[in-house]
């Protein structure tokens, strides 16, 4: 089995920076490209649920800060020598937007954090980790 | 923090078969060690009400069939110069048995059919793997 291409779904907490890592381990001997993939849910309004409406400003600087975290991310693979790529998906539901996208592109591996931003309590999974653990067709690598 | 230890528990299933040939993968590019742990339930035999002895006898021929398939993978590690134990249990549950063991023996990543002997639904997670990747303390990697 080769492991050329890894996903990485990203939020930048602690749980995602733990899977970027271990994919890092896994990309160095397997000289694989490293995808990662972030979701913009957009603004919470209590009458309608999260809305895709964004105001420009807000977009602009949703994708600026997301392009500042990735280029530190970048820095870090470089030194390694491997390639880094970065998808920004908007919808409100963040595991469906992940799923759609794997299902839309190959991937050998997908590596994940256990918990997210909301979640933290250790014992058991987080939402977005548990459904695709268990819906996705191809390896997944639960990190912890 | 390299994957210098990786459990897989084996259950003779195809997909357990799959998640060996990618921890023998890992393995090579990490120069890591892998345990084989098999785990043999001790009730659910079947045949207890009828006569003790016979649960006896179902489990060291249960036994006898898993050193023969386990010395096999052993050997097919032992070609490629990957150190492989094996180890056999009886035991009442197998997925606390699978997180006590990867506990106690320090383990850095789980490598994990998605389905053991029973299920066959390729859309969720079997009862053992889906506990595994919620309760372990390591990274779980679920083959497909």
């Amino acid at each position: 089995m080769d492991l050329k291409n890894i996903l990485v779904p990203f939020d930048s907490s602690s749980f995602a920076n733990r899977a970027f890592k271990k994919a890092l381990e896994i990309a160095e001997p397997n000289s694989s490209k490293i995808t990662i993939v972030t979701v913009v849910t957009g603004i919470y309004q209590p009458s309608i649920g999260f809305s895709m409406k964004y105001s420009k400003e807000l977009l602009e600087k949703h994708s600026m800060m997301l392009k500042k975290i990735f280029l530190k991310l970048e820095t870090i693979a470089k030194e390694k020598g491997i390639k880094l790529s970065l998808k920004i998906l908007f919808d409100p539901s963040v595991s469906k937007a992940i799923l759609n996208y794997i299902d839309s592109s190959r991937f050998d591996l997908i590596v994940i954090g256990s918990h997210g931003r909301t979640g933290i309590n250790r014992i058991i999974l987080g939402s977005v980790a548990n459904d695709i653990v268990q819906k996705v067709k191809c390896p997944v690598m639960v990190v912890k | 923090m390299t994957f210098s230890k990786i459990l897989v528990p084996f259950d003779a299933s195809a997909f357990s078969m799959k998640a060996f040939k990618t921890a023998l993968d890992i393995a090579k590019n990490h120069k890591s060690e892998i345990y084989i742990l098999t785990c043999l339930e001790k009730e659910n035999l079947g045949a207890w009400y009828k006569d003790k002895r016979i649960n006896k006898q179902i489990i060291t021929d249960a036994k006898n069939y898993a050193k023969k398939i386990l010395s096999k993978l052993e050997n097919t590690g032992e070609e490629q110069g990957i150190p492989v134990s094996i180890q056999i249990k009886e035991v009442k549950s197998i997925a606390t048995e699978i997180i006590e063991f990867s506990n106690s023996k320090k383990i850095q990543l789980i490598v994990i059919g998605a389905h053991g002997q029973t299920g066959f639904n390729r859309m969720i997670l079997g009862s053992v793997s889906n506990k595994v990747s919620q309760l372990a303390k390591c990274p779980v990697l679920i083959v497909k």
